[in-house]
Formats: structure tokens, C-alpha cells, sequence
């Protein structure tokens, strides 16, 4: 007797539990939009630098988040979208494909729709032609375009630096912008990148 | 070094044994507990005390960590200085709750958070309580409002709680394609809603700035607007803009306002407003002369309930001996003279009110404190001054004519962390005398001195003063504006240290202590 007792008030107070958790899940439940962890992004500002990124993004608090990911960097985009009139030679035409790679803690200020801070890290290598890494800083918000779609918008700014392996190929013009540290092999520079990622919130 | 600025602070001390005969009328006596450490993660940004008996002090805390904030009940035991404490940061059980607010009321501490669901298109607002005596929750999560989004594409602006009068507020404004909405809830003790508006009260064209939120015992709701004539005025032509009462009545009928206008376009620098037990509604306060800012004397107004009609208007000018009592004695001191011999020094204060204090004839107290901050970039750092200055107390008869005035010539000229050592603690004895504690500190890079002193007002405004603390080591950490008085008369007093660090550090080294100061003894 005791112990149908006591399992009756254990029964009764997990149901009480439950009671007091369950009377304000109705308004607070967005069908997992807030809930979300996971976002499969790609970056369309990298399209202009003949990247196409495969981005994931999981956050792991409220307000801390990591992306990484992996790009192909694509023979046919190679032609610079601005080029000066005082350019003397295009290192553009003679690079082959390569692969990128891309990390960036992200520091959210409410959640995944809110504005955030993070630092992109980019690395680009063609095969044996050029490689590059660049450091940044940058500010950005995310929206939801409803429950799958995100669009997240970020700007900053950062340094560039690369590495030419055959003396002939740059990824950047060096007639643009350049600035010469040390030995003519590598070249660093400001950038300010911008991207504008779509993505699947999963 | 230190012996020279404890000499220049004895200066700035002997004024008041200058003016006044009654130097150390009471005898007092300080005891201090143990250091205590109690949340080894985290900055601790405010400490308040919501009950004491003769055992135990609790208080809320809240602490700062990079990008997150964490608040805490906390339960000390006075004699072993042992403690117990209970986490009460929402997103323990989701992370979908955000806390708006916290306070006590009917004798249990409430949380108030809220969720804004995007698929409902709806803002939550939730309360949530704790026993703060039992250190337990009390599991009684519960909506207490919600804020349609969806049928004007509106976006929140701003929202805030307060607690007043044994009720609730809620209020909070939406920008939306056809322009601002604002709204105001007002829930009872028991968190009902009583009643509510979609109004803000229309006083005159251009931007309008709403303080100062007072509700009376049938549950108006009261508030000070300043309005300037365009929004990017704000905070910028101070001295062009107008000050107005306004009232939300309970019956949600539309807003009343009244101007406050004074004689010969005197311009109301600062004011607050209250009501009395007869529901009167009073706004009193501080003006100057036109085209400028600082006070030259002090106003009242006295005006039926619900703003129906002005009773009566009362100025008091301000003798020149009061305006500029205290000053020689501080510029006496070279540090303080050369701040206060910046360009535009005196330009920047506002004044900050305390609330309207009834006393037991019926008459009325303010006290107001002139304060500014500044912002710079030194030393790739940035660092807050703040100039925490003179107060001046005003004292009301019943009817709202003037009693008396009195100023608190006082500097607590301090940067960063050491804030917590500035401002002032006010408390009423039990023969209605007006004490004050607060430093005499000028802390800064390189200076560091402080000594703590009670200066207290008798019910004519005749004052009187103790040195309390004239170590300098413990005033230049002393926090006057947490202490808290007790019902046996007591009052328990903090010190903080100053360590600020963030990061895997932050709150390692952040211990504060509490104390006991004792008046009249014989």
C-alpha cells in the first residue's frame, strides 16, 4: 500500500511538473525557428571571386555560433570584375581551379536573428600557382525569410596576404591595391570584405 | 602623497564645521563582516538588498560576463557570513525566454521576461516568481500579456517594466510603416492586467521623451514628457525644449497633459512627479533662467487628480549665498579646481531626482543631485568619468508652498568601476531628520583619495555632519547607494573592491564586504 502511495505521488508530481512547464509551451512555440542549431549557407559575394562556398553553421549557445566550410575556386569566373586601365598584365587568365577553405566564429547578440560579430578566415590555394589566407573583422545581421530561409548580410574589414608559388600568378591584381613586405613572394593588403549568404535553416 | 589629499579633503570638510556649530552630534560606530566572493565568474555590476532580519541579509545580484548577464538570490548569514544562492538567469529550462526585468512585489521576487514568436507574430511577456527568504522558485511561470505585431508590420522599439504603488507597468513603443505606436499595461499585485492603452499622451508637435512613471492609488498612471521639436534634438537643445505632466486614466480614456510653464519664461530644467494620499498630483523640481540650464531655484506645482485642474504654482528662488555655497572650498583643492575649471564643466550637469518623499504632516521632500558622465578614449581604453556633485534638497509644505532649501556641496569625481563609489544614500530617522552618507572622493588615475561623511537635515534644514570613514583605504572603496536601512534603524553598508577583469579572470578577485553602521548610541 505504501508503495503504490508513493508511486502515486511520484506520478502525481511529475504530472505537476509537467503541468507547470507545459502552461506557457503554446507561446512559445515558433514551430523550432528559435529552436534551430543548424543553417547550410552559401556565400553569392564569393561568386564574384570565382569561389562557390559550401558553408555550415551550427550554434552551439544562444549566442555563440561557428560556420565553416569548403569552396571550389573555378577556372571560367577568373576574369576581375574591375580592372584599371593602367594594368599592365592579367595574372587572372593563367590561374587554374583550386579549393577555399572558410572559418568564422560568429558572436550572435539574441539568437541566430539578430545582428553579430564575427572574424572570417579564408584560405585559397591553386594547386601550385598561389595561395592566400585573409583575417578580418566583421559586423552583420541574419534575418528568416520565414522557417527555412535565412539571409545573413555581413561587412569588414581585414588583411589579405598571398603567397604567388610560380612568380607569375596572383589571385589579386597587384596593380589594384598592393603593398610589398620582404620579398616579392608575398604580398599583403587591406581588404574589406562583404558577403551576402542565403541559407536552408535546418 | 596620500597624507597631502587627506589634508585637502579635511579643507573641504572644516566648511561644514565652518557653518554649522553642530559638528558630530551622534555617536556612531561601524562594524565590518567578512570579504565575501561569492560568484568567481563574472563582473559584479549591482548588489541590492531586498530584506534583512537579525539573522540573514538577502539580496540580488547581478553579475557580467562577455556577451551574457547572470542574476542571482542570495541568502548571507550576518553572524558566519556563510552563504546560500539560487540562479535565477532565464534559459536555465529555454533559451527563448529573455529577462525584461526584476523586482520585488507582494513580498516575492518577480522576474519578467518575454518572448517575441515570429510565427505568431506576437510578443509574450511572462512572469515568473521566487521566494527569496526559502531561496526557492515557486514554479509559477505564467503569461501575463500579449502584444499583437502582425496587423500593423510593426518592429519593437523600446520596452520597460517598472514597479510602483503595489502594481506593475508595462510599457513599450513599435515602429511600423505608419509610424510609432506606443502601448501601457498596468497589472495589479497579483500580475492581472487591470487595464491597458495604445496611447501616447499628445502634448505638442515634434519628439516627445516619456519619465518619471508614477501611479496613483486608483491606478492612473502618471509621467513626465519632455518634447523637443525635432528628434535629433535630444539631449542636444535641452534649453529649447518644454516639460508636460501627463496622465493615462485607468478608464482608458484618451491621455490629459499639462504644460509646465513658469513666470517669465523661466525654463524647468528637471522635475518629478508624485501624488499624495488625496490623489493630487504633484510636479516638483529645479528651473533656471532662460537660455540656460542650471538651477536657480526651485518650483511647484500642485494639480487635481487626473490633471483636471492646476491648484496652485509655487517658485523659490535661490539665494546667491546658496547657489554658491560650498564652492571656495573646493576650488581650495587643486584637483578639484582644475576640474571644475573645464570648459563648459558647469554646462554638462543635469539633475538627477530621487523620488518625492512624503513625511508625516503631509509635506514633502526632493532631493536632487547634479551628475554627468563623459565618455573618452585614452590610452587605447576607453573610460568613463563621472562627476557625481552637489545636492540640492528641497523641503514642501503640505499645500506645495515652499518649507525650506538646502544644498550638499559634495564631489565624487570618479571613472570606470569606481562609479559604485559615487552617488549618495538617503534615509529618514525616526524624528524625520534627512541624512545623507556619501564620499568626498576624487578618484582617477594616479589620485585616490576619499573620506565618507553623514550630513544630516533636521526638520528645519539645519544640518549637521560625522566624519564616518577617514580611512582612506576602506572610503575609497565604501559604496554609499547600496546601503539599505533596517527596521531596527541599522543600516547595512558595502565596499567593493574595484577589480575589473574579463575574460577566464573575470570575478576571480571581485569581493565585497558588508557592514553594519550604527547611529545614536549612548
Amino acid at each position: 500500500m505504501k508503495k503504490i502511495y508513493l508511486i502515486s505521488l511520484l506520478l502525481l508530481s511529475s504530472f505537476i511538473c509537467y503541468s507547470q512547464t507545459d502552461n506557457i509551451n503554446q507561446y512559445l512555440d515558433d514551430a523550432g525557428r528559435t529552436e534551430a542549431k543548424n543553417i547550410i549557407k552559401t556565400d553569392f559575394a564569393e561568386f564574384l571571386q570565382a569561389n562557390i562556398p559550401f558553408i555550415w553553421e551550427h550554434r552551439f549557445t544562444k549566442n555563440m555560433s561557428l560556420q565553416g566550410g569548403i569552396g571550389i575556386l573555378t577556372h571560367s569566373f577568373f576574369k576581375p570584375v574591375f580592372t584599371p586601365k593602367s594594368s599592365r598584365t592579367s595574372y587572372y587568365n593563367d590561374l587554374k581551379g583550386g579549393y577555399s577553405l572558410y572559418v568564422q566564429p560568429v558572436f550572435y547578440y539574441n539568437g541566430f536573428e539578430s545582428f553579430h560579430l564575427g572574424i572570417p578566415l579564408r584560405y585559397k590555394r591553386h594547386g601550385n600557382q598561389v595561395y592566400s589566407f585573409e583575417y578580418a573583422l566583421a559586423i552583420g545581421k541574419q534575418w528568416f525569410l520565414g522557417r527555412h530561409l535565412a539571409l545573413d548580410i555581413e561587412a569588414g574589414f581585414g588583411i589579405n596576404s598571398e603567397t604567388t608559388l610560380d612568380e607569375v600568378s596572383y589571385i589579386y591584381n597587384p596593380d589594384i591595391i598592393d603593398r610589398t613586405i620582404g620579398i616579392n613572394k608575398f604580398n599583403t593588403r587591406l581588404v574589406f570584405p562583404v558577403s551576402v549568404k542565403i541559407g536552408y535553416v535546418l | 602623497m596620500k597624507n597631502i589629499q587627506q589634508i585637502l579633503i579635511i579643507l573641504f570638510i572644516s566648511f561644514y564645521s565652518t557653518i554649522n556649530a553642530q559638528l558630530a552630534d551622534n555617536k556612531f560606530e561601524i562594524n565590518w563582516g567578512t570579504d565575501q566572493l561569492p560568484f568567481k565568474n563574472g563582473y559584479m555590476k549591482e548588489i541590492k538588498i531586498l530584506k534583512t532580519d537579525s539573522d540573514y541579509i538577502y539580496y540580488y545580484m547581478l553579475t557580467q560576463k562577455p556577451f551574457s548577464f547572470s542574476h542571482f538570490l542570495v541568502k548571507h548569514n550576518k553572524k558566519t557570513a556563510e552563504y546560500e544562492w539560487l540562479d535565477i538567469t532565464p534559459g536555465k529550462d529555454t533559451e527563448k525566454l529573455t529577462l525584461l526585468s526584476c523586482d520585488t512585489l507582494n513580498n516575492s521576487f518577480h522576474v519578467y521576461e518575454y518572448f517575441h514568436n515570429k510565427l505568431h507574430k506576437k510578443l509574450y511577456l511572462f512572469d515568473e516568481s521566487y521566494d527569496y527568504v526559502l531561496l526557492k522558485k515557486n514554479n509559477d511561470i505564467k503569461k501575463i500579456s500579449e502584444i499583437d505585431l502582425a496587423d500593423k508590420g510593426s518592429l519593437l522599439d523600446n520596452m520597460f517594466m517598472i514597479t510602483d504603488n503595489n502594481r506593475v507597468m508595462f510599457r513599450y513603443s513599435c515602429k511600423s510603416n505608419e509610424g510609432n505606436f506606443y502601448g501601457l499595461e498596468v497589472f495589479n499585485k497579483q500580475l492581472e492586467r487591470e487595464w491597458g492603452t495604445y496611447y501616447m499622451a499628445a502634448t505638442e508637435p515634434g519628439y516627445n521623451v516619456e519619465s518619471n512613471y508614477k501611479i496613483d492609488n486608483p491606478g492612473n498612471v502618471y509621467a513626465i514628457q519632455r518634447n523637443y521639436e525635432n528628434e535629433s534634438d535630444v539631449g542636444r537643445r535641452y534649453n529649447r525644449s518644454r516639460i508636460w505632466a501627463v496622465c493615462y486614466p485607468k478608464d482608458g480614456s484618451e491621455p490629459r497633459s499639462v504644460a509646465l510653464i513658469l513666470r517669465n519664461d523661466l525654463f524647468i530644467t528637471a522635475g518629478q512627479i508624485s501624488t499624495n494620499k488625496n490623489n493630487q498630483v504633484i510636479c516638483a523640481g529645479l528651473y533656471a533662467k532662460p537660455g540656460t540650464e542650471s538651477a536657480v531655484g526651485g518650483f511647484s506645482f500642485m494639480i487635481e487628480p487626473k490633471l483636471s485642474k492646476i491648484i496652485s504654482v509655487q517658485t523659490n528662488e535661490f539665494s546667491k549665498e546658496l547657489i554658491t555655497k560650498g564652492v571656495d572650498s573646493k576650488k581650495k583643492q587643486s584637483d578639484i579646481n582644475k576640474i571644475m575649471s573645464q570648459a563648459d564643466f558647469e554646462k554638462n550637469f543635469g539633475y538627477d531626482f530621487n523620488d518625492i518623499h512624503f513625511r508625516s504632516d503631509g509635506g514633502f521632500d526632493l532631493v536632487a543631485e547634479k551628475y554627468y558622465r563623459v565618455i573618452v578614449r585614452w590610452d587605447n581604453y576607453t573610460h568613463i568619468y563621472h562627476y557625481y556633485d552637489d545636492l540640492w534638497v528641497l523641503n514642501f509644505n503640505a499645500d506645495g508652498s515652499f518649507g525650506w532649501v538646502q544644498k550638499i556641496p559634495k564631489y565624487e569625481y570618479v571613472m570606470d568601476e569606481r562609479e559604485k563609489i559615487g552617488g549618495y544614500f538617503l534615509f529618514y530617522d525616526k524624528n524625520e531628520h534627512m541624512n545623507f552618507i556619501f564620499n568626498l572622493a576624487n578618484c582617477k588615475p594616479l589620485k585616490n583619495s576619499s573620506t565618507t561623511i553623514r550630513i544630516k537635515l533636521d526638520n528645519d534644514g539645519n544640518e549637521s555632519f560625522n566624519e564616518l570613514i577617514s580611512d582612506n583605504e576602506i572610503s575609497t572603496v565604501f559604496s554609499p547607494k547600496y546601503s539599505y536601512l533596517e527596521e531596527n534603524g541599522s543600516i547595512v553598508i558595502q565596499r567593493f573592491n574595484n577589480v575589473k577583469a574579463m575574460g577566464p579572470i573575470a570575478g576571480k578577485h571581485n569581493f565585497f564586504t558588508f557592514g553594519e553602521l550604527k547611529f545614536d548610541l549612548q
